[in-house]
């Protein structure tokens, strides 16, 4: 079970959203976030109904159902530390959550869970983490992995957020969307799958439109499901 | 993500299950050591690995890169699912011998 805590005093983190948000629902305030964001968590706040928040003072997770003259939308939003989305398996568990609410069928949920991770790991390591690297062309795992370790230690590299939005509208397209703190690739290969890494060329294979923005740093993936 | 190492006279098998991501940086060392014993095959039963992302993807060219002198045969059994999605699209099955 998770440790609850009393409700406290709105993050600046959250404040922005909230004043948007007619009728939310604070559902808890936690003083620590490496305590709640967990599976659980995730999972509560997407099956309530209608609009919901969680926060932390580093980190919230909005969601909301929203419906104007018969169109319906729903609308997951995450900000999280460059560090939770390290350590934690993010897209599997937001993914889990949303198949438990909507139904996916299995085979989209595949390409769902795979681009997602995608870019929440390309955020993490050439976002905000800014490690270009690759250890299939350095051939050195224990460089790559040390480099990584390195810029974790430092606050200004694992506490830079990383945004992650998801709608989901009457048309059942679903679109993710994956935002860091970083500069992005070089032009080259923010624009072309050729010229990208294995994850990203797999963020174009596997969804239906892809939208690159600021050189990668903003990275809209969109699937019908 | 769990490994199971079953080694026989002329094979080491390998046996995965779970997510096998860039996460799993002990996992790809311990593989990486086991291509320099003397057995000529090496065995990766992926038939549990239920996720796989692109650094393990890419986890295994580096291990095809090293294995380039050593000439041992690496093969991948049994892929499902997203796993075998990930390597249809990675063509691996022309880079490594892939049974199903």
């Amino acid at each position: 079970m998770l440790p609850f805590l009393p409700h406290a005093t709105q993050s600046s983190a959250v404040n922005g959203y909230l004043q948007h948000i007619p009728n939310y629902e604070l559902i808890h305030h936690y003083s620590n976030w490496y305590q709640c964001f967990d599976k659980d968590t995730i999972q509560a706040t997407l099956q309530r109904p209608a609009c919901s928040v969680w926060e932390t003072p580093e980190q919230s997770c909005i969601v909301r159902d929203t419906a104007v003259k018969n169109h319906h939308t729903f609308l997951l939003e995450l900000n999280l530390t460059t560090e939770t989305c390290y350590e934690k398996p993010v897209a599997i568990w937001i993914t889990s959550a949303l198949m438990q609410r909507f139904g996916f069928d299995a085979e989209r949920l595949h390409h769902v869970v795979t681009v997602t991770h995608e870019a929440i790991i390309n955020a993490v390591i050439h976002g905000n983490l800014n490690i270009h690297r690759n250890p299939i062309y350095t051939h050195s795992l224990d460089h790559y992995y040390s480099t990584i370790a390195a810029h974790m230690r430092y606050d200004i590299f694992r506490n830079k957020r990383i945004s992650v939005v998801i709608t989901l509208n009457e048309q059942q397209r679903l679109s993710i969307r994956v935002k860091d703190e970083g500069s992005g690739y070089p032009r080259d290969v923010a624009n072309n799958p050729f010229n990208a890494g294995i994850g990203l060329r797999t963020i174009h294979s596997f969804s239906d439109a892809t939208h690159v923005r600021r050189n990668g740093s903003d990275i809209e993936m969109q699937l019908f499901l | 993500m769990e490994l199971v190492i079953e080694q026989q006279p002329e094979t080491t098998i390998v046996g995965l299950t779970g997510s096998f991501t860039f996460k799993d940086v002990v996992t790809f060392k311990t593989i990486l050591n086991l291509l320099d014993d003397m057995r000529p095959s090496l065995v990766l039963d992926v038939h549990h690995v239920d996720f796989i992302d692109s650094a393990a993807l890419g986890f295994l060219l580096l291990m095809r890169e090293k294995n380039a002198e050593l000439k041992k045969r690496i093969v991948l059994r049994r892929p499902r699912g997203q796993v075998l999605k990930m390597f249809n699209l990675s063509r691996l099955e022309t880079l490594f011998s892939v049974e199903h």
